[in-house]
């Protein structure tokens, strides 16, 4: 649905986006992460016509988003990160706004969607909070009926029944055979919903793998309570396997240990039972920590 | 869509600048018999030379030359401008400023025609208070035993139109570089005051392109003569700041 070929975008003599590739297929929910000023917006903003790129290609179900740019915009439903909106406008007259050029847009889904957010649909924009305006830009992006749906910080300013709300659209979305790109720094959000996550830092696209790949890549980490201490000599060794004391006593046995693993859970799980654990809790690190992992900390020339 | 919001973004300052046009030449048309009376002393009492030679129009050619002043010099010339300036910054700048325009460019619609539109809904409500507002003069004339043709007012009407038409659009392109409305709009108001002030010094007031709206230009209408070449000057500059904005507002990355 999204491909993008070698794409550059420069700001005077700075070099924001430094000749990415990318591909969101249809049915897919495709999570975009990296640190602040690592090109994302930047990035989603050339898809949806905001901003132009210098060079490459970008195309949104084959159509070239400079060649015909009215074509691929409707085929794209952007809610940018900002929550910013015509503070005059009533909620409904936003919501129609926003969906006004869009062919297949669904006003009835779109009003549908501010009932389920709680969204008082006459209500002026500028007495909207900040979570309500972020619900209504979600709103009208899924009312466009757009085979793309680029997302900008969705789960920003959003309380965690929403989030878990807006995570159910966003499946149903790609259930419907629609490509979801979302850029977030909620990654617990990312691990939970996308298929496959986009890793941008510098301006480069470092990978784009499947979100368990990466994260069994990284390996896992495991916190474990025993309901008596045991010693480091007791627990289950192997060369995948290690084991730091949480809180250990002064003959160095502890009831509280971490397990750092690569692989598969599964074969794992078996060795713990014998330990008598009362409490087994996932402590791996999130998406962020495990590409600082895979490719180091962001460099002063990266920064720059 | 975007022609309706753009109508309804600028109603209250549309209201506002009908209101002060409607006042002006109300209050204008009432005051003219005492001023008609005693035009000689006025001319004694006013210190600015081009505010002498206004006077002494109006002694010679009477109720047009009032109303060229009134209307067109002052009402277009500085209340027009001054809501010309204030609408015409908006048209880009409005939204980068308050960071709605990701929003907007996202959907799928021609910049051009947001450009179009927006512009389109300035102009009007820029120029029908003007004609309006001039017709209040033609009814209103008779009632101090004065006549005014409405094709002669409608056509000084559409002449003063384009000198605020050219200023709004020269606010316009100067919007679509610009992300903060409040410079725009500083930076526009700014040279028109210099043009004024440079209106009202002698021997720099030539030039000022207030005298493009003075009476010079707009006194011969009564005798059919429109001047064609200071007409197609401001359309032509109102077209040249179009085209330049529509031109940078297709190249902006926001």
């Amino acid at each position: 649905m999204l491909r993008a070929e070698g794409v550059v975008k420069r700001y005077a003599a700075r070099e924001v986006l430094r000749g990415v590739s990318l591909e969101a297929r249809p049915g897919e929910l495709l999570g975009f992460v990296g640190p602040n000023g690592s090109g994302k917006t930047t990035f989603l903003k050339c898809v949806a016509g905001v901003a132009r790129h210098d060079k490459g290609r970008i195309s949104v179900g084959g159509t070239d988003v400079e060649v015909k740019p009215l074509d691929a915009r409707r085929k794209i439903a952007y809610a940018p990160s900002d929550t910013a909106m015509y503070d005059s406008l009533s909620a409904d007259a936003m919501l129609r706004f926003m969906i006004a050029y869009h062919r297949d847009a669904d006003l009835d889904r779109g009003r549908a969607l501010l009932e389920r957010f709680h969204l008082p649909a006459g209500r002026r924009v500028r007495a909207l909070s900040h979570g309500m305006k972020r619900k209504l830009l979600l709103a009208g992006a899924l009312a466009c009926n757009a085979p793309l749906l680029l997302l900008d910080e969705p789960m920003e300013g959003l309380d965690p029944e929403a989030r878990r709300d807006v995570e159910g659209l966003l499946r149903e979305q790609a259930a419907r055979g629609n490509s979801v790109l979302f850029s977030s720094h909620d990654l617990a959000s990312v691990e939970r919903v996308c298929d496959r996550v986009a890793f941008l830092r510098a301006g480069r696209l470092l990978e784009c793998a499947p979100v368990d790949d990466v994260l069994d890549r990284a390996g896992r980490s495991l916190l474990l309570r025993l309901r008596s201490p045991v010693a480091e000599e007791a627990l289950p060794r192997g060369d995948d396997l290690r084991w730091t004391a949480v809180q250990s006593g002064a003959d160095g046995r502890s009831a509280r240990w971490r397990l750092e693993f690569r692989g598969d859970l599964s074969a794992v799980l078996p060795r713990l039972a014998r330990l008598d654990p009362v409490g087994l809790r996932d402590a791996s690190g999130g998406l962020e920590e495990v590409f600082a992992a895979l490719y180091g900390p962001e460099t002063e020339e990266e920064r720059a | 869509m975007i022609f309706r919001h753009w109508l309804r973004e600028n109603a209250l300052l549309a209201v506002g600048y009908t209101i002060l046009l409607t006042i002006n030449m109300i209050a204008s048309v009432r005051y003219w018999p005492d001023l008609r009376d005693n035009i000689p002393m006025a001319v004694k009492l006013i210190p600015f030379e081009p505010l002498q030679d206004f006077f002494r129009a109006m002694e010679k050619y009477g109720f047009w030359a009032y109303v060229c002043f009134q209307q067109f010099w002052k009402g277009a010339g500085v209340f027009g401008i001054a809501a010309a300036g204030l609408m015409g910054t908006g048209i880009v700048a409005r939204d980068a400023d308050n960071r709605t325009a990701e929003l907007l460019l996202s959907r799928p619609i021609p910049r051009a025609e947001v450009f179009f539109w927006r512009w389109l809904a300035g102009a009007l409500l820029l120029v029908v208070p003007l004609f309006a507002t001039t017709l209040i003069a033609v009814q209103m004339a008779p009632s101090v035993g004065e006549s005014l043709p409405v094709g002669l007012a409608l056509r000084a009407s559409a002449y003063t139109s384009l000198f605020v038409l050219a200023a709004y659009t020269l606010t316009a392109a100067i919007s679509a570089h610009s992300s903060h409305q409040l410079r725009a709009g500083i930076l526009v108001m700014g040279f028109m005051l210099l043009q004024f002030a440079l209106y009202m010094i002698k021997g720099l007031w030539d030039y000022s392109l207030y005298n493009l709206v003075d009476l010079d230009p707009l006194i011969p209408f009564v005798d059919g003569v429109v001047p064609w070449s200071n007409a197609a000057i401001m359309a032509g500059a109102t077209l040249a700041f179009y085209g330049f904005a529509w031109w940078s507002f297709e190249r902006r990355d926001f």
